[in-house]
């Protein structure tokens, strides 16, 4: 039983992450692009360490897959929100007198 | 200037840090090392105090709440962003907007910002005058309501008040 959960959430999660690539590769922009990869990247990876703490063989291991799992959801939102920044700003420079809320 | 400097070290907030960087160790290093770690632990502890970052204030009876919201926004903001990679015509109709901060302390509204990333659709760049301007994929989703149910749960678990 325990097998077959773990198992789906793998599977689960394997496909996020292949939707999260899906959308970086097809995306139009990067803050679309990045939508894609924070968001669908996480889930992705949260649902993998749900299917391995089914299977870990001890507390430690589970609390140690959960403590990486928030570490990089905290680097990649804030990655994420610095690409954003950045990318927004080189717009704003390079867009001039146009608006850059497009 | 020994008097504040010996204020800031002895406090209740090294035997936080302490402790948290006790387990932090102990969880990664299995219990073992520890005349390795424990130099380790009280510099990062010593840092942590000169630094001066004050531990977070959480509010515990409010962290079962705010934990299921955050699970079911990223479950649901993932699966939204996943949908319109997947699907051939790519349904996307992005836009910039501004949200209106009622959140006040500029760590909670960094931690706000960050967030907001990974709920279904929006996505934060810049903090400007107590705006957050965000990038939405889909203009027509009800981001509002999602960026100020974020901030209300977040202003409860944090125990500030709104403004």
């Amino acid at each position: 039983m325990l097998g077959w959960l773990s198992n789906a959430a793998l599977a689960l999660g394997a496909f996020f992450f292949i939707a999260g690539t899906l959308g970086l590769l097809r995306f139009p922009d990067v803050y679309s692009r990045l939508h894609a990869v924070t968001k669908a990247d996480t889930l992705g990876l949260g649902l993998v360490v749900l299917g391995l703490c089914l299977r870990a063989p001890s507390w430690r291991a589970v609390v140690m897959m959960l403590l990486v799992w928030l570490l990089v959801m905290a680097s990649s939102t804030t990655a994420c929100q610095l690409l954003a920044r950045y990318q927004r700003e080189r717009d704003q420079a390079e867009g001039g007198d146009q608006d850059a809320r497009h | 200037m020994p008097r504040p400097l010996a204020d800031r070290f002895l406090s209740r907030q090294i035997l936080f840090w302490l402790l948290l960087y006790c387990a932090l160790w102990w969880l990664l290093a299995g219990g073992g090392g520890w005349y390795l770690g424990a130099p380790c632990i009280v510099a990062a502890a010593l840092l942590s105090c000169w630094l001066g970052t004050p531990a977070w204030r959480l509010r515990p009876a409010a962290a079962p709440r705010f934990l299921w919201f955050f699970l079911r926004a990223l479950v649901a903001g993932g699966w939204d962003v996943a949908r319109r990679a997947i699907q051939p015509r790519m349904p996307l109709a992005p836009a910039w907007v501004r949200y209106p901060l009622n959140i006040r302390q500029p760590r909670s509204r960094l931690l706000f910002a960050s967030l907001v990333g990974l709920l279904p659709g929006t996505l934060a760049a810049a903090i400007e005058d107590d705006c957050l301007s965000m990038h939405v994929l889909d203009q027509h989703q009800p981001w509002q309501q999602n960026t100020a149910q974020l901030e209300r749960q977040l202003l409860r678990l944090l125990g500030e008040e709104p403004t």
